[in-house]
């Protein structure tokens, strides 16, 4: 009887393990696939670490309004970016808002950790300016919200270095693909003059 | 094995009424063990390495980035080692392999194999997300093996996930605190049923003060560093020392009242190591005096009972702190020396004398 309850629960544990990564797989196949294509301009270095090997850090950040609930500079905060696809300069993607919860319909994302700050900034008082009256300009001016995607493109040991290489002699150039679906955004690709990385790395 | 079952009984009853001692009740027990009963520690850490480098390998290699295969096949690669780890579990359970080796070795290799397929798959798909999700994932994904397997190290150790998840919560992505620590507080209580389920079967001596040390080392420390977290911003060392100890004391009453040596040993380590900076500090003053004073309670404790082990504590605290100030003082070198030199030739004086006391019988 123990031993037949063992292999049950065996089967369980397995069915449960198994279901985890197989939803994980299919999750993130399905954004890769069907997701909603997004381009950004960014900066790329060549860290790596014992357990995670060789990739690409990458750095693409926007800004945009915010409009929640937070009414004071914060750092590494949770926010939603509504992202428009086709909205920046040169056919790239532009974060248009930031809120604390999606607001309307849209492409929107949620941004893990993101920093707050209001337009105006303290070296914006004015000489005779009391502190109330700047602090209540500094509030009335609004919030913008300055916002990291998805860091971290993992690639091959071999081309890695190379990669780093064209990445910073052509680094106006760069641009990083994500896919954008389930309010989550999967950096797919960067790209150079139209190419891919692991391409341009390997000629 | 039902003689076995009640030649256990037997022994832990003459344990009880003062008839044996419980190192007679292991000669006894291990005379007349089964082979399968027979627990190789040396056996079972050699093996636990060899299964982590193993599983280091296996990561090592993923960590090579094979971009040759497409992401259908790399997300294959990834499942097959838990795949393989589950199918010789299932084997062990169709086969009867109930060794503690076959159980403490499975449950290390799928352990790392969990680990390395949830880190595969993220890295297959560029999936950017924090360290903190990873832990938990893989944290609530290995508890059930654990507990299936009836691992007793890996689950000792599983302890520890909570605490570092804990700290990432709290240090890399700034969440809550409290709601974090809670959380992470009940995870930890997780880990426990484990040791409990341990403790209340019939094992050998080693394997009970092994688990003793690991357990009495990790859950009060785990705690502790969980617990200061939530009081950081607002502690100093005094506070921190005051929090690790009564965290300490609530192991040791647990200690006590649950018949674990080992534990009382190690919350005595734990407060001693929390005060050997007061020597030192300025603000550590009250400190201090608090650890003198345990130290010299311990070290009286240790004579009257004749405990080598509770007099060594005792006395290696006192000399610390003792010759810690000294040490921060303006005394000449000449001096510093000779008072070393004789602290050092006192404790081996007071170690030859009570395990020759010992050795004559004087208890």
């Amino acid at each position: 009887m123990k031993k037949k309850t063992n292999i049950i629960l065996l089967l369980v544990v397995a069915l449960i393990q198994f279901g985890a990564i197989a939803w994980l797989i299919m999750r993130y196949e399905n954004v890769v696939k069907n997701g909603v294509e997004c381009r950004f301009a960014c900066q790329a270095y060549d860290p790596h670490d014992p357990f995670r090997g060789r990739f690409l850090r990458v750095r693409v950040e926007d800004t945009c309004a915010y409009d929640g609930g937070i009414a004071a500079d914060s750092y590494r905060v949770p926010v939603w970016a509504k992202i428009d696809p086709q909205g920046g300069t040169n056919g790239l993607s532009k974060a248009v808002k930031c809120a604390d919860k999606p607001e309307d319909s849209g492409l929107w994302v949620h941004i893990p950790s993101a920093n707050l700050q209001y337009n105006l900034r303290w070296n914006h008082r004015e000489e005779d300016e009391s502190s109330d009256d700047f602090y209540r300009r500094r509030k009335e001016s609004g919030m913008i919200a300055r916002i990291q995607f998805p860091d971290k493109f993992f690639l091959n040991e071999r081309i890695a270095r190379k990669a780093e290489g064209i990445i910073i002699k052509r680094m106006n150039e760069a641009v990083a693909v994500y896919k954008v679906m389930y309010n989550s955004a999967v950096l797919t690709d960067i790209v150079i003059g139209g190419k891919s990385i692991l391409e341009l790395a390997r000629e | 094995m039902k003689h076995h079952e009640w030649l256990q009984g037997e022994l832990l009853l003459w344990q009880k009424e003062g008839i044996i001692d419980s190192a007679l009740a292991d000669k006894i027990s291990l005379r007349y063990s089964s082979p399968k009963e027979r627990i190789s520690v040396g056996a079972i850490i050699i093996g636990s390495f060899g299964a982590l480098l193993v599983g280091l390998g296996i990561i090592a290699l993923f960590a090579a980035n094979w971009d040759c295969f497409n992401r259908p096949e790399r997300a294959a690669i990834a499942i097959a080692p838990v795949a393989i780890c589950t199918a010789i579990a299932l084997l062990g359970f169709c086969k009867n392999y109930s060794s503690a080796n076959f159980r403490e070795i499975l449950t290390i290799l799928w352990s790392i194999s969990i680990g390395a397929a949830t880190c595969l798959v993220a890295q297959t798909y560029q999936v950017g997300g924090s360290a903190s999700g990873l832990l938990l994932l893989v944290m609530l994904l290995t508890l059930p093996i654990i507990w299936l397997m009836r691992s007793n190290i890996v689950g000792a150790l599983w302890a520890i996930y909570p605490v570092v998840w804990t700290s990432l919560r709290c240090y890399n992505d700034h969440a809550p605190r409290e709601i974090t620590v809670l959380f992470g507080m009940a995870l930890f209580a997780l880990a426990i049923p484990m040791y409990i389920r341990f403790i209340r079967r019939n094992t050998s001596r080693k394997a009970l003060l092994t688990m003793q040390l690991v357990t009495g080392l990790i859950y009060p420390i785990g705690l502790s560093c969980m617990l200061f977290g939530l009081f950081e911003q607002s502690i100093d060392y005094p506070g921190a020392v005051l929090l690790f100890s009564l965290v300490a004391a609530v192991f040791a009453a647990i200690a006590f009242i649950e018949k674990l040596p080992v534990w009382t040993t190690c919350c005595l380590l734990i407060v001693f190591a929390m005060s050997m900076p007061s020597p030192f500090l300025r603000e550590g003053y009250l400190v201090y005096f608090a650890s003198l004073a345990l130290a010299a309670v311990v070290t009286t404790f240790g004579i009257i009972k004749s405990q080598l082990s509770r007099i060594n504590i005792g006395v290696y605290m006192l000399l610390w702190l003792i010759l810690g100030k000294f040490f921060e003082s303006r005394v000449s070198f000449t001096a510093k020396g000779i008072a070393f030199v004789a602290s050092g030739l006192l404790l081996i004086a007071i170690n030859i004398i009570f395990a020759r006391m010992k050795k004559n019988g004087g208890r």
